[in-house]
């Protein structure tokens, strides 16, 4: 998992990548030293939980992925049945070539990866 | 702790998580969190609060939980940092301590840190910029000459060591303005603005100062006059901004006529313009009690705070792509514009409207007072 996440890190403007369960636990991660794991891992869950029970209340569906750019950097985060992958990138960050890479890393982690919650 | 006990606790614990998801409500959230509290563990607790109070943002116990949380894993990081500071002082620690300081709200000890920082670093624009921050808050709160005077002295010294430091000009062309000092005002305006950093606020003040007299007292007796009058000279920006931003019928039918045409892109099938507690709405929306709507400002300020704590800065604009299709947000401070577009649909160019229709209502906003 470690070298997956590591892959997708040497893409450009990616500070980091980690694999986090919906109630915050990080399975897996590599970040920047100046990014804290623990801080990414709660603050995506929160993202998360609170997205997802929005779509289920308004049933609106399942989330899927989500993009978020914020003014020092961006934020993606795609869900793999379970788990989640978030990638951070600086605000440069080419977010076509990068959506290629996470995307190929889920496919990657989807092979070698199954988290029973 | 055993293995037994912790195989007990593990399993109490995911019930009452499972509970407070179930059946959520104030208090299972708050039982969930008291659990945390109990373990000695923050971290979940402030989720726990934090997850409770997305959900009932009112509720008191929740708020105070959340406080308690926040405050405890604030505490624990400024011993960290005092006892990463004596083994090795740098100013960025310091600074770092004094942001700790700043979001617990403890003014005493944010300047104190400041203070000590400066006496290590001297020359540290970030230490002097911060400190200069605090005392501002307290001059304005207390209008006292010789908070003024300090505020000031600091302010030059950050300019002295770093001559085009934009936060330290701006800072004082605010301060001058507010107290009447509209000579000074005007030049560090047109500093900035010469400098590339003429955004609204810079241009909003000058238009302000815009044909005001020079004033003939300098800012040490205007300092004195302000403390004897026990009020400033000239309103706050945010004062003048708030006149400024009340949206007349022509902004309103101009944010109208935005959503028509995002809802004229293909596959766009709802949108959206928030402000606060108000919305204006197009396409297949029920009622103001659309989840559409309810998606859109969670999302919104959840994205807003994460973005926040995890140093990534404001939030901007975001998709969320799930089986509903994609969700596009656009955030600047509290309005928001949003559409729902179906599966496929290409979000760049909506985006970039839905920019448009933030950066124009706000560009309107701002410019019907003048």
């Amino acid at each position: 998992m470690d070298d997956i996440l590591e892959c997708l890190n040497q893409e450009e403007g990616v500070k980091g990548s980690m694999v986090v369960t919906q109630d915050g636990i990080v399975v897996a991660g590599l970040l920047k030293s100046e990014v804290r794991k623990d801080v990414v891992g709660a603050l995506s869950s929160f993202l998360i939980t609170a997205t997802e029970r929005c779509l289920e209340r308004g049933q609106l569906g399942a989330l899927g992925r989500m993009m978020l750019t914020a003014t020092h950097g961006k934020l993606i985060i795609l869900a793999l049945k379970g788990y989640f992958l978030v990638t951070l990138t600086d605000q440069f960050a080419d977010m076509n070539a990068t959506l290629q890479a996470v995307n190929t890393a889920a496919s990657r982690l989807r092979k070698v990866t199954r988290i029973e919650v | 702790m055993n293995l037994l006990k912790r195989f007990k606790l593990s399993r109490e614990l995911s019930r009452m998580e499972k509970k407070a998801k179930e059946n959520p409500s104030p208090s299972t959230f708050v039982d969930l969190a008291q659990a945390y509290i109990n373990l000695g563990w923050i971290d979940h607790t402030l989720r726990v609060a934090q997850e409770g109070l997305l959900l009932f943002p009112r509720s008191e116990s929740l708020q105070k939980v959340h406080r308690y949380a926040l405050m405890n894993q604030l505490k624990r990081r400024v011993e960290e940092l005092g006892q990463k500071i004596a083994k090795g002082p740098t100013a960025e620690l310091y600074r770092e301590l004094a942001d700790v300081y700043k979001e617990m709200g403890d003014q005493g000890s944010l300047i104190g840190t400041c203070v000590e920082c400066l006496r290590h670093f001297p020359d540290d624009t970030e230490t002097h910029l911060t400190l200069s921050h605090a005392r501002s808050l307290t001059y304005y709160r207390n209008l006292k000459a010789k908070d003024g005077r300090e505020l000031i002295k600091g302010l030059l010294k950050v300019i002295e060591i770093e001559a085009g430091n934009l936060p330290a000009h701006r800072m004082l062309a605010n301060l001058f303005f507010r107290i009447g000092a509209v000579k000074q005002a005007r030049e560090h305006l047109h500093y900035l603005k010469q400098h590339g950093a003429s955004d609204e606020e810079v241009l909003l003040l000058l238009n302000q100062i815009e044909g005001m007299p020079d004033n003939e007292e300098d800012p040490e007796q205007l300092l004195s006059r302000v403390e004897e009058r026990g009020a400033l000279m000239n309103r706050s920006l945010g004062g003048i901004k708030k006149q400024k931003a009340v949206a007349t019928e022509e902004a309103i039918s101009g944010i109208r006529d935005g959503l028509s045409k995002l809802l004229e892109q293909e596959g766009v099938l709802k949108a959206a313009y928030i402000r606060g507690s108000k919305a204006l709405v197009k396409g297949d929306i029920r009622s103001g009690k659309d989840p559409f709507l309810k998606t859109v400002r969670v999302i919104g300020k959840a994205a807003q705070r994460a973005t926040r704590r995890m140093d990534l800065g404001n939030f901007s604009k975001g998709v969320v792509h799930g089986s509903f299709g994609n969700i596009c947000i656009c955030c600047f401070g509290d309005v928001c514009a949003a559409v729902q577009c179906s599966q496929g649909t290409e979000v760049d160019d909506i985006l970039v409207s839905l920019q448009e229709l933030v950066a124009g209502s706000l560009f309107v906003g701002a410019g019907k007072g003048n």
